[in-house]
Formats: C-alpha cells, sequence, structure tokens
C-alpha cells in the first residue's frame, strides 16, 4: 500500500446481522432504514406540519414542486391524470425511500461506524432483502388493483386466452393458429411478472451495491481524486434509480390495468 | 429450491427480507398519513383558493363590464339627447328667425305703403296748393295783361278752367 | 490430484467472471445508441425537451440494467 492508495473491504453481498429479537435477525440494514424512518418522521412532524396554504418558508415549494413533478411525470408515463394522482402517493414513497437511502450511502461516515467490529448501518438499497422486498410488493399491489379494477376473471383471462383462441377458430383457420401463439405468449406473461420483481429489484441492488465497491476500487488505486468523479456521479444514479424504481412500477401498472371503458367497448 | 439457494449467494434471506419489509412499510405509512397527505391536501386548498379568487375575478370583471355598458348607454341616451335638443333649437331658432323675418317683412311693407299714401297725400296737397297758386299767379298776369279788375266770381271761373284743363 | 481440480475450478470461476463483464459491450453500444438518438429528436424538436429527456433517462437506466444482470452474475458465480 502506497501513499495514494487507501485499502478498504469490499463490503460483503449479505448483511451482516447485530442482534437477534425472538428468532428474528435484525441486520445492519434493518437499521438503516429506522435511521431513514426517524428523518422521515422527524421531516414530517417539523416541516410538513407547519405548511400553510400561503408558503412562507422556501422548503415547501421545493416539496411541493417534487410532488408535482411526480404527478405530471407518472400522467407522462401511465398517460391519464386520474391514474398519476391516484399512484402518486405510493410511487413517491418509494422514490423518496430510495433516494434518500441512496444519499445516505454518499455520507461519508455512514458506512463505517462499527460495533464490535461489524457496521452498525449499511445502506438499506444495497442489500438485495430491501430491494426484492420492495419490488415484490410493488408487483403484488399491481396484480392487486389489477384485480379490483378488472374482476378476477379478466385477471386470469390475461394469462389463459381460451377465449381469444375459441374467437380466433370460429373465424378462420389462420387466426385460430395466431390465436394459439398469442395463448402461448400469455402463458409466458406469467413468468414475465416474476422476471419485473426480478429485474425491478436487481436494477436497483446492482447500481447501488456496485457504486460501493467501485468507490472502494477507487479509494484502493487513486485516493485523493479519483473517487470524488465518481461519488459526484453516484449522486445523480442514486436519483436516476429512484426515479427510474418508480416511473418502471408505474409503467408496469398502466401495461396490467384493464383498458378504460371507451376502449373495451370498441 | 435452487432460485433461493442463487439468490442466496447475493446475501438474500427470507427472514431479514420480511423484517426490511415490515420497516419499509412503516416509512410508507408514516409518509403517506404525515407527508403526502397534508402536503396534496395544501396543494388542492391553495388550487380551490385560486380557483375560487380567479372566478370572483371573473365575476368582478363580468360586473365592471356591465357598468361600463350601462354607463356606455347612458352616455350614448345623453349623446342622442343632446343631439335631439340641438336639433329642436335649431329649428326653433329658424322659426323665430322666420317669425322674426316675416313680421319685419310686413311691418316694412306697412311702412313703405304708409309712405307711399302720406307721399301720395302730400304730392296732391301740393299738386292742388301749386295749381292753385299757379291758377291765381296766371289769373293774376292775365288780369294784369288785361288791365281788367278782376271780380272774385271770374278769377274763380277761370282757375276753375285752367284747373280742368292742367288736368 | 485434488487441489489441481480445485485451482482448475477456481480458474474456471475467474474466466466466467470475466465472461460475463463482456456483456458492459453491448450495455455500453446500446446506452449510446439511445442518447445519440435521443439528443437528435431534442436537436430536431427542441420543445420536448422534458419529455424526451426523463424517457431517455428510463430507457438508459432499463439499457443499463443489462450490465447490471451481468455484474450480479458476476457475484453469483
Amino acid at each position: 500500500m502506497g501513499f495514494l492508495q487507501i485499502g478498504g473491504d469490499i463490503p460483503k453481498v449479505e448483511p451482516d446481522i447485530i442482534f437477534t429479537v425472538f428468532s428474528f435477525p435484525i441486520s445492519n440494514t434493518f437499521l438503516g432504514i429506522t435511521l431513514v424512518l426517524l428523518m422521515v418522521l422527524s421531516f414530517s412532524y417539523f416541516v410538513v406540519r407547519k405548511f400553510s396554504i400561503t408558503p412562507r418558508n422556501h422548503t415547501q415549494t421545493v416539496v411541493e414542486m417534487v410532488y408535482v413533478g411526480m404527478e405530471d411525470l407518472l400522467e407522462q408515463v401511465a398517460g391519464r391524470r386520474d391514474v398519476a394522482v391516484f399512484l402518486a402517493p405510493v410511487i413517491l414513497g418509494m422514490f423518496v425511500f430510495i433516494g434518500v437511502a441512496n444519499l445516505l450511502s454518499l455520507i461519508p461516515i455512514f458506512n463505517t461506524v462499527t460495533y464490535d467490529g461489524v457496521a452498525i448501518f449499511r445502506t438499506p438499497t444495497a442489500d438485495f432483502n430491501t430491494t426484492f422486498a420492495m419490488a415484490l410488493v410493488m408487483i403484488l399491489f399491481i396484480q392487486m388493483q389489477s384485480i379490483v379494477k378488472g374482476g378476477f376473471f379478466q385477471y386470469l383471462g390475461k394469462f389463459f386466452q381460451f377465449h381469444e383462441v375459441y374467437k380466433g377458430f370460429k373465424k378462420s383457420m389462420g387466426d385460430g393458429f395466431m390465436a394459439i401463439i398469442n395463448f402461448l405468449i400469455g402463458l409466458l406473461d406469467i413468468i414475465s411478472e416474476g422476471a419485473r420483481v426480478v429485474s425491478l429489484s436487481l436494477r436497483l441492488f446492482g447500481n447501488i451495491y456496485a457504486g460501493e465497491v467501485l468507490v472502494v476500487i477507487l479509494l484502493g488505486a487513486f485516493a485523493y481524486a479519483l473517487p470524488s468523479v465518481w461519488i459526484s456521479l453516484s449522486i445523480l444514479f442514486g436519483v436516476v434509480q429512484a426515479v427510474v424504481f418508480g416511473a418502471l412500477s408505474a409503467a408496469y401498472y398502466s401495461i396490467s390495468m384493464p383498458p378504460p371503458d371507451g376502449e373495451a367497448a370498441s | 429450491m435452487q432460485i433461493l439457494e442463487i439468490l442466496g449467494k447475493i446475501g438474500f434471506d427470507w427472514k431479514l427480507a420480511l423484517a426490511n419489509l415490515i420497516n419499509i412499510g412503516i416509512i410508507f405509512l408514516v409518509l403517506y398519513k404525515f407527508a403526502f397527505k397534508p402536503i396534496k391536501q395544501k396543494i388542492v386548498e391553495r388550487e380551490a383558493a385560486i380557483k375560487k379568487g380567479l372566478n370572483e375575478a371573473h365575476k368582478a370583471e363580468i360586473a365592471r363590464q356591465e357598468a361600463e355598458d350601462e354607463k356606455d348607454e347612458v352616455l350614448a341616451q345623453a349623446k342622442r339627447d343632446a343631439v335631439l335638443m340641438l336639433e329642436e333649437a335649431e329649428k326653433q331658432r329658424k322659426n323665430i328667425l322666420k317669425d322674426a323675418e316675416t313680421k319685419a317683412l310686413k311691418e316694412r311693407e306697412n311702412i313703405l305703403h304708409k309712405a307711399q299714401l302720406e307721399i301720395e297725400g302730400k304730392q296732391a296737397e301740393m299738386e292742388r296748393v301749386l295749381s292753385e297758386k299757379s291758377a291765381e299767379l296766371i289769373s293774376r298776369g292775365v288780369s294784369a295783361m288785361l288791365q281788367e279788375e278782376m271780380t272774385p266770381e271770374i278769377n274763380d271761373r277761370i282757375i276753375k278752367k285752367m284747373t280742368s284743363h292742367g288736368k | 490430484m485434488e487441489g489441481e481440480i480445485m485451482n482448475n475450478v477456481e480458474a474456471a470461476r475467474l474466466i466466467a467472471k470475466g465472461l460475463t463483464s463482456l456483456s458492459m459491450f453491448g450495455s455500453g453500444i446500446g446506452e449510446g445508441y439511445l442518447i445519440g438518438k435521443a439528443l437528435e429528436a431534442i436537436g430536431r424538436n427542441p420543445d420536448q425537451t422534458g419529455s424526451i429527456f426523463s424517457k431517455m433517462i428510463i430507457g438508459v437506466a432499463m439499457a443499463e440494467s443489462t450490465a447490471i444482470y451481468a455484474l450480479v452474475m458476476f457475484f453469483i458465480i
């Protein structure tokens, strides 16, 4: 190790377990999420409570800009204003949590506070458990909404397109075979729903975890100027990944919703 | 389960995932209840207030427009009245002028007539006086020429003859 | 003999790790193409900059996810 290099251990993939409660392990990720929770609580208590109809401070303007901006983005993705307004709290919750967690990892001392040789905090999004749970809940929420909005049989009919095959064969032979191909594609959609969970969660996890690994590697290579470039890029990526997670969730939502009444009738 | 094994290689453990999930759920609840709801409420309230204000401004604008229309109408009415009055006055003026003119003309005619009559009367008088005087003169001249004393009877006869002849 | 086999397995693992990182080629090409096209679209239609840019960011993140999958594979192997 020369003077210009700072050696460090590459962070482990799995989180460290600090203690257990009733055989449930409490990891350092859990503590990281708790930290975010505390930040959210104090933000709600100290900032949001003071908001008024006629803003007296810049904080409210910025917060409302973010809220309305997310609604506009969702309207672009989903294509409808009412869907955007309905989805905004859910997606914005994702966005805030992921964004705060990603930016937490950039605070230098966040990952280095240790207790008994184990880091107390770990970036929540750099843990596959967190991202997987989030993606799973998001997809389950979308499926549930699809069932509620369109009815259970329409939901099943999206995956098992028996009706379309029957209609296609009634029309002509060629249409029937096309309908069989569509039937197989519909079966594949079941797998693709699962793949969405994996792709959503792996994308976020990979980005943040790779960012942390790369910072350690860069510190080992040339410690005094090089990492700053990557860290400043990480600020951008942290926010972009948060936006992407939300936007993709909204896109999946609008894809899996039954078509609006006007289209269904035609 | 092969999938769990593969996922386990990148640190997946369902107990940890569940714990994280619960914690994230709490964060969501807090965010929704204490942050997004009030923010959205404030935004909606402000939008309503702005809409109300705009509506009121619109109403005020309409009222102003109406008042302006009324004002314009009154002004137009007044203008029309003024024009009418002016026309009336003009007519009256013309009438008065005409009356005065006709009166003046009549007066003039009267005066002229009277003057004519007077002049004629005077002329006749003068003519009469003149003829009398000239007849007297002539009769005096004639009597002088005739060297004979004129009697009033002869004189009168001669004068009468002269005047009737002179006429 | 036993150690030799283990060495061979370790070597194969490292080779596989190297091969997975090759996927970054495709990801890089895809991202470059995507951003180029988006910039072309912005140049042609500057009014839509905001809309195109946000969609571009989403597309870039999706294209990048290929490389991220490879990275995860890299850690799994």
